[in-house]
């Protein structure tokens, strides 16, 4: 299965391989960066119908046709009016170009709408379920507090701490973490490996003042 | 092919964050370079202290309109910086820091400042949390606190809205120098041609002055601050110390903050031994703070202690900033060396510099932090008639630049 997010480095490999077609299927997300580099690269985008993965997954080469398909596909899912819409297996000679390029609209306006969510980020849109999730429990901080710090140009985990104080509250980061790290790579688009974890600090667990200033338990 | 900018600002903590937003709200798209991120260093790390007591007398000008524009400041930055305006309380535990704190706070009200000692009485009514070893304090009723790192964020976001670009995770290593001018900044990464270069990279202020052959007098000092868990509200004022040794504040989370240099206890200081020149003990310092905290306030004892940090201030040998030009190289502006009070004037400073980039004539002079003074003395004449700190002019405002035109 295609994974459900195309970062930047997917896209670079496809500049590199020199491919010009990226496939999505139904659900995919697309980071900004990643999309701002598809459009830069006129990198078409291919919207992959479900029933294509698996045994009935085209020869490679097969590019037209698979491309032929997903459009039909799509259309089923987009209503087009003059069109049939229950007959998946209508002949492709039906398809004029004026439909390619409106489906392929469609699909540049919903990814735009996926795309302007993300950086306006407004409240509870469809197109972003996960964004109210609460990714630091103790100062309940959610992933669409923590996305909008990063899409503001701050891009290391001790920057998204001072700004958004997750990680700072009682447990110091032991949960969420993991989560921001996994969030701030996929908007980077690199390897969690290669972010630089939060400062370590101390104490590793709360110490009552009295205990630290050395006046023992009264 | 290089990169190039009208202005180059080294360092993106609160000063080169502010002066970016300062410009760009006048059109000038300043380049930030920022070794780490926005507010990496003192600027991410600092107790929020907003203050006019107690401050150098030089700097009260700078710090009176600088609280005037903390008050405007959410709306200036269009978020909420937490800033609290309740007062800031030096408290004293003998006669002797009576006696100091008395002085300054004649000293300051001689500069028009509002503020008073007051008795252990009178600290009650404010302050009904202090412990039995406060006779007295200091009350300044228009100081407060903020939080830095929303003050950093917000002008930071603010500028790069307005077009100031920032590049962070980059570090400058050279300044570029011809015939004696700054003519490019070389990073890590690339070079930047440009004709002017403001060095606020605070801590690093004198090891970036070297790179264009100046030296400052400044050193690091090292300060340690912790943190403690959430609590509901019991004093909204900033607290010190009369000798400046113990600070903070509880914080709009709920959180306090407490930072010191050696906290109040003597014994943190190595004695004298032979050839031993009585240097802090490290490892000590939060204990210590944690000390002069339950002493202060017994209330806090139980509380819990859940992170702790150090920091370095840029600490100059008169113990306040260098800001403004110079004749000796042409194009450097310094800001820097804010000697550890520096985030309660950085929205003024930020302002003061914009001015003098784009006009050579700041609002507020501020000739009494030019360079100059390390070499002719503090009283010496400065060159610039609009106190723009020893600036030849000529030589420095090539004609007041042609920026604001082609914007
Ligand atoms: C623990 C602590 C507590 C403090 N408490 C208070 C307080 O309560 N009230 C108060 O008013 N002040 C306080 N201060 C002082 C205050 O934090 C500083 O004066 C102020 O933040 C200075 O801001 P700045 O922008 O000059 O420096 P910084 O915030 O240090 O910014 C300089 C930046 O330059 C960058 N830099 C350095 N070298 C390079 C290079 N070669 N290339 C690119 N970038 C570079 C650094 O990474 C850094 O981010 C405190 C300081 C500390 C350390």
């Amino acid at each position: 299965m295609p994974s459900n997010f195309i970062f930047v480095e997917s896209i670079q490999k496809i500049i590199k391989n020199g491919d010009h077609e990226i496939k999505v299927s139904k659900g995919t997300k697309i980071s900004p960066a990643a999309f701002d580099l598809i459009k830069e690269n006129n990198i078409t985008i291919i919207h992959e119908a479900e029933s294509l993965s698996g045994s009935e997954k085209p020869p490679l080469g097969a590019v037209s046709s698979v491309k032929k398909n997903a459009v039909e596909k799509c259309e089923t899912k987009v209503d087009l009016p003059e069109k049939n819409t229950d007959d998946t297996n209508k002949s492709t000679a039906d398809i004029t170009q004026e439909d390619v390029d409106q489906i392929t609209q469609r699909v540049i306006d919903r990814l735009k709408e996926l795309k302007t969510c993300e950086h306006e980020i407004p409240d509870a849109d469809p197109s972003c379920p996960d964004d109210d999730l609460v990714i630091c429990r103790c100062e309940e901080i959610t992933k669409k507090e923590i996305k909008a710090v990063i899409r503001s140009g701050i891009n290391t985990l001790n920057g998204i701490k001072r700004v958004t104080r997750s990680g700072m509250g009682l447990c110091q980061g032991q949960t969420c973490q993991t989560l921001v790290t996994r969030i701030l790579a996929e908007e980077l688009g690199i390897h969690p490996s290669k972010l630089e974890p939060t400062t370590a600090r101390a104490p590793v667990r709360p110490v009552r003042l009295a205990v630290f200033a050395g006046q023992g338990e009264s | 092919m290089s990169k190039t900018a009208d202005i180059v600002i080294i360092g993106g903590g609160v000063m080169g964050c502010a002066t970016a937003y300062y410009l760009a709200k006048e059109g000038l798209k300043a380049l930030v370079i920022e070794k780490s991120d926005i507010g990496g260093e003192a600027s991410g790390s600092n107790g929020g202290g907003v203050r006019q007591s107690a401050r150098n007398l030089k700097e009260m000008p700078l710090a009176m309109e600088s609280i005037r524009m903390y008050e405007s400041l959410h709306e200036e930055l269009g978020m909420d910086v937490e800033y609290v305006q309740q007062g800031n309380l030096r408290l004293c535990t003998n006669d002797e820091e009576l006696d100091v704190m008395s002085k300054s706070v004649e000293n300051q009200k001689a500069t028009g400042l509002h503020l008073e000692m007051l008795d252990r009485s009178q600290v009650l009514e404010i302050n009904p949390y202090v412990g039995d070893k406060i006779i007295g304090a200091s009350f300044c009723p228009t100081d407060g606190h903020v939080n830095p790192f929303l003050v950093t964020y917000g002008f930071y976001k603010k500028a790069q809205e307005l077009g100031a670009r920032f590049y962070t995770n980059e570090a400058v290593t050279e300044i570029r120098l011809q015939k004696g001018r700054v003519t490019a900044v070389i990073t890590d990464k690339q070079v930047i041609e440009t004709d002017l270069v403001m060095n606020a990279a605070g801590i690093a202020g004198r090891r970036i002055s070297n790179m264009v052959g100046l030296d400052l007098p400044m050193k690091p000092v090292f300060s340690e601050a912790l943190i403690t868990e959430q609590f509901p509200p019991l004093f909204p004022q900033m607290i010190g110390h009369a000798k400046g040794l113990f600070y903070g504040r509880q914080t709009g989370h709920g959180s306090f903050f407490w930072g010191g240099f050696v906290g109040t206890e003597d014994y943190l200081y190595q004695k004298e031994q032979a050839g031993h020149s009585g240097k802090p003990l490290f490892h000590f310092i939060g204990p210590s703070i944690a000390n002069s905290i339950i002493d202060f306030f017994p209330v806090l004892k139980n509380m819990n202690v859940i992170r702790m940090w150090s920091g370095l201030i840029a600490g100059m040998s008169d113990s306040i900033p260098v800001l403004g030009l110079t004749s000796e190289v042409p194009g450097f502006i310094f800001c820097t060396g804010f000697s550890g009070h520096g985030f309660g004037i950085g929205p003024v400073v930020g302002k003061l510099m914009s001015e003098l980039i784009l006009d050579c004539n700041p609002s507020i002079p501020i000739h009494d932090f030019c360079y100059g003074r390390f070499h002719k003395g503090a009283d010496h004449e400065c060159s610039c008639k609009k106190n723009a700190a020893c600036t030849i002019n000529s030589a420095i405002c090539p004609n007041k630049r042609q920026w604001l035109k082609h914007i």
